[in-house]
C-alpha cells in the first residue's frame, strides 16, 4: 500500500519542474508544454486524495481540469499560430509589446 | 508495489527533466507524452481506471497531438530556444534569471515538502458516513401504513411487500413509527450506527415487529451478478434451489441450503442468466414452500428476498416470496460510478464546461481564421477587349495599311472566361 505522501511529494516535484519549464524557456510552445505539466501534477495529487478519501468527487475534478485544459491548450495554440504569423517568432523575449 | 511506484515516479520525473532541457521541441513534446503515460499508470495504481482511460485518450492523444502539429506547422523546432544555459541571450534577458529561477524552485521544495511530511496525511480520520436504513412492510394485518422516524415522514401510504427508500438517519437511537390508517401505531425504538445500511422489516401476524438486518450495499466485484440474501419470516428453515427444469430433479442447484427461522441468510452471487428460484422446506427438498416464476436476476443490485404470510383478498394466508432490490454501489473510480455523480451533483458545471469548450472551438477557429482576398466574384466577368487590334494597328501606323477584311479577333463574347 503505498502512502498517501508518496504520490504528493512526486507530484510536486512534477509541479516545480513544470514551474522552472514556464519561468525558463523561451519558446512560446515550450511554456505552454510547462503549463500542461503543471497541470498534470495537480491531477496526481488530486486523484490521490481521492483514493485516500474514497470519493469520486477528486476524479471529478480532475475530468473537469482536462476538459479546461483542451479547451485552453486549443485556444492558446490558436494565439500562438495568429502571432506567429505576423513576428514570424516565437520567443517571448521578442513578444512583449501588446500591438501587432 | 512501491517498486513499481519508485520505478514509474523516476521515469516521470526523467522524461520531465528531459523535456526542459531538450533543444529539439519536437523531443520535448515527445517527453512529455512520456510523462503523461506515466501519469495515467499511477492513475491505474491509485484505483482510477475511468481518469487513465481519459488522460491517455484526451491528454496524450489529443492535446499533445495537436501541440505536435502546431510545432511542425511553425517549424519551431528550428528555432533556437534552448540558451537555458547560456548568458548570450538578447539584452532584455535578466542575467540572473537562472539561478534565480532555481533558488525559487528549491525553496517551494523545500516548504512544501516540509509541510507534507510534517501533516502526516494519511493520518488523517475520514468523517464515516450516517446510518441509512429503510423500511419493509412485510406484515400483512396492518394495512397501509404511514413511515416515521422520529417525526420526519419517510413514506406515506406504504403497502404490504413494498419498501421505502433509504434514508439517512442520525447516528444513535431513532424512533421508528408505522402508523396504520386506523391511526395505530407500530413503533420501536433501534440504534443505528455510522458507516451502517439497514433494511427495518414490520413482520408478524398475530403480534407485528420491527426487526432490523443489515443490507450490504458494497460494490460487487463481478460483473452481471446480483448479491441475494434470503430473510425466512415463517416458522420452519427453508432452502433456496435454482430448478434447471421442472421435469428433472437431477439438474437441482442448491443456492442456499439452510436458512433458519427468523433470520437472514448469507450473502450469495447469481450470475445474470436464466433461474427458476423456489424456495423448498430445508428438511423435506421435495415439499415446495414458494416458487418464484420467471424471475429475473437483476445484476448489479443487492436484492432481499422476504418470505413470509400474506393474507388474501378471501382472508386465506400463504407463504409468498417479496424480492426487494436496491442498486449496489458501483466500482470505485470506474466509468459507472464517475457517471453518477457527474450527471447528479456535478450536472452544472458539466453543461458550463460544455459551453466552455464551443466558446474555445469558435476562438480557435475565429484566432487562426485568415482574410483571403475575394478573387471569386470574378469568375462570371470576361475580358472585355476594348477596342478590336486592327482598330488599335490603324491608329498607330496609319489608317491606309490596314483593311477592311482584315482577319478579326474572335469577338469579345466567344473568348473563354478568364478569371484572375
Amino acid at each position: 500500500m503505498i502512502v498517501t505522501e508518496a504520490y504528493i511529494v512526486l507530484s510536486m516535484v512534477l509541479f516545480i519542474l513544470g514551474t522552472l519549464g514556464v519561468l525558463l524557456r523561451r519558446n512560446a510552445i515550450l511554456v505552454f508544454m510547462s503549463v500542461e505539466l503543471m497541470l498534470n501534477a495537480t491531477n496526481l495529487a488530486l486523484a490521490a486524495f481521492a483514493q485516500q478519501w474514497g470519493s469520486e468527487s477528486g476524479h471529478l475534478f480532475v475530468f473537469f481540469i482536462i476538459t479546461v485544459a483542451a479547451a485552453e491548450v486549443a485556444v492558446g495554440l490558436a494565439l500562438i499560430v495568429a502571432i506567429f504569423r505576423t513576428k514570424k517568432s516565437i520567443n517571448i523575449d521578442e513578444l512583449h509589446q501588446l500591438e501587432g | 508495489m512501491l517498486e513499481l511506484f519508485l520505478v514509474v515516479a523516476v521515469i516521470a520525473i526523467a522524461s520531465a527533466l528531459l523535456m526542459l532541457v531538450s533543444e529539439n521541441a519536437v523531443h520535448s513534446a515527445l517527453f512529455l507524452i512520456v510523462t503523461m503515460a506515466a501519469i495515467a499508470f499511477l492513475f491505474l495504481m491509485l484505483n482510477a481506471p475511468f481518469l487513465a482511460m481519459i488522460q491517455i485518450t484526451v491528454y496524450a492523444g489529443a492535446i499533445m497531438v495537436l501541440f505536435l502539429f502546431v510545432i511542425m506547422l511553425l517549424g519551431a523546432e528550428r528555432s533556437e530556444t534552448s540558451q537555458l544555459f547560456s548568458s548570450s541571450a538578447s539584452p532584455r534577458r535578466f542575467r540572473w534569471f537562472l539561478p534565480a529561477a532555481l533558488t525559487l524552485g528549491l525553496s517551494l521544495f523545500f516548504v512544501i515538502g516540509l509541510a507534507i511530511l510534517n501533516e502526516q496525511v494519511d493520518a488523517r480520520e475520514i468523517p464515516e458516513p450516517a446510518p441509512q436504513a429503510r423500511v419493509l412492510h412485510a406484515s400483512p394485518v396492518i394495512g397501509v401504513v404511514d413511515v416515521y422516524a422520529g417525526d420526519v415522514l419517510i413514506a406515506e401510504g406504504l403497502e404490504f411487500s413494498q419498501a421505502t427508500d433509504f434514508v439517512t438517519l442520525a447516528a444513535g437511537e431513532n424512533a421508528i413509527r408505522l402508523v396504520t390508517q386506523a391511526g395505530e401505531e407500530l413503533s420501536a425504538t433501534l440504534t443505528f450506527e455510522n458507516a451502517t445500511t439497514s433494511t427495518i422489516i414490520a413482520r408478524g401476524t398475530d403480534a407485528p415487529t420491527l426487526s432490523v438486518i443489515p443490507t450490504d450495499l458494497t460494490s460487487i466485484p463481478t460483473a452481471r451478478t446480483g448479491r441475494y440474501t434470503v430473510f425466512n419470516g415463517t416458522t420452519t428453515a427453508l432452502a433456496l434451489v435454482d430448478v434447471g427444469t421442472e421435469f428433472d430433479a437431477n439438474d437441482n442447484y442448491v443456492i442456499l441450503s439452510e436458512v433458519a427461522p427468523d433470520t437472514q441468510s448469507q450473502a450469495v452471487l447469481i450470475e445474470d442468466e436464466p433461474v427458476n428460484l423456489w424456495l423448498v422446506d430445508a428438511a423435506d427438498p421435495e415439499s415446495v414452500v414458494v416458487r418464484m416464476e420467471d424471475y429475473e436476476i437483476a445484476p448489479e443490485d443487492t436484492t432481499l428476498i422476504y418470505v413470509g404470510e400474506e393474507t388474501q383478498f378471501d382472508g386465506t394466508t400463504r407463504v409468498v416470496a417479496v424480492p426487494i432490490a436496491h442498486e449496489a454501489r458501483p466500482a470505485f473510480g470506474g466509468p459507472r460510478a464517475i457517471g453518477y455523480e457527474l450527471f447528479t451533483t456535478y450536472m452544472l458545471p458539466f453543461q458550463l464546461l460544455a459551453l466552455l469548450l464551443l466558446a474555445a472551438m469558435v476562438g480557435a477557429i475565429v484566432l487562426t481564421h485568415r482574410e483571403t482576398v475575394k478573387s471569386r466574384a470574378r469568375v462570371g466577368e470576361r475580358r472585355r477587349v476594348s477596342r478590336p487590334l486592327t482598330q488599335v494597328i490603324a491608329a498607330q501606323v496609319g489608317q491606309e495599311s490596314v483593311s477592311a477584311d482584315a482577319p478579326q479577333l474572335p469577338s469579345s463574347s466567344s473568348s473563354p472566361a478568364t478569371g484572375d
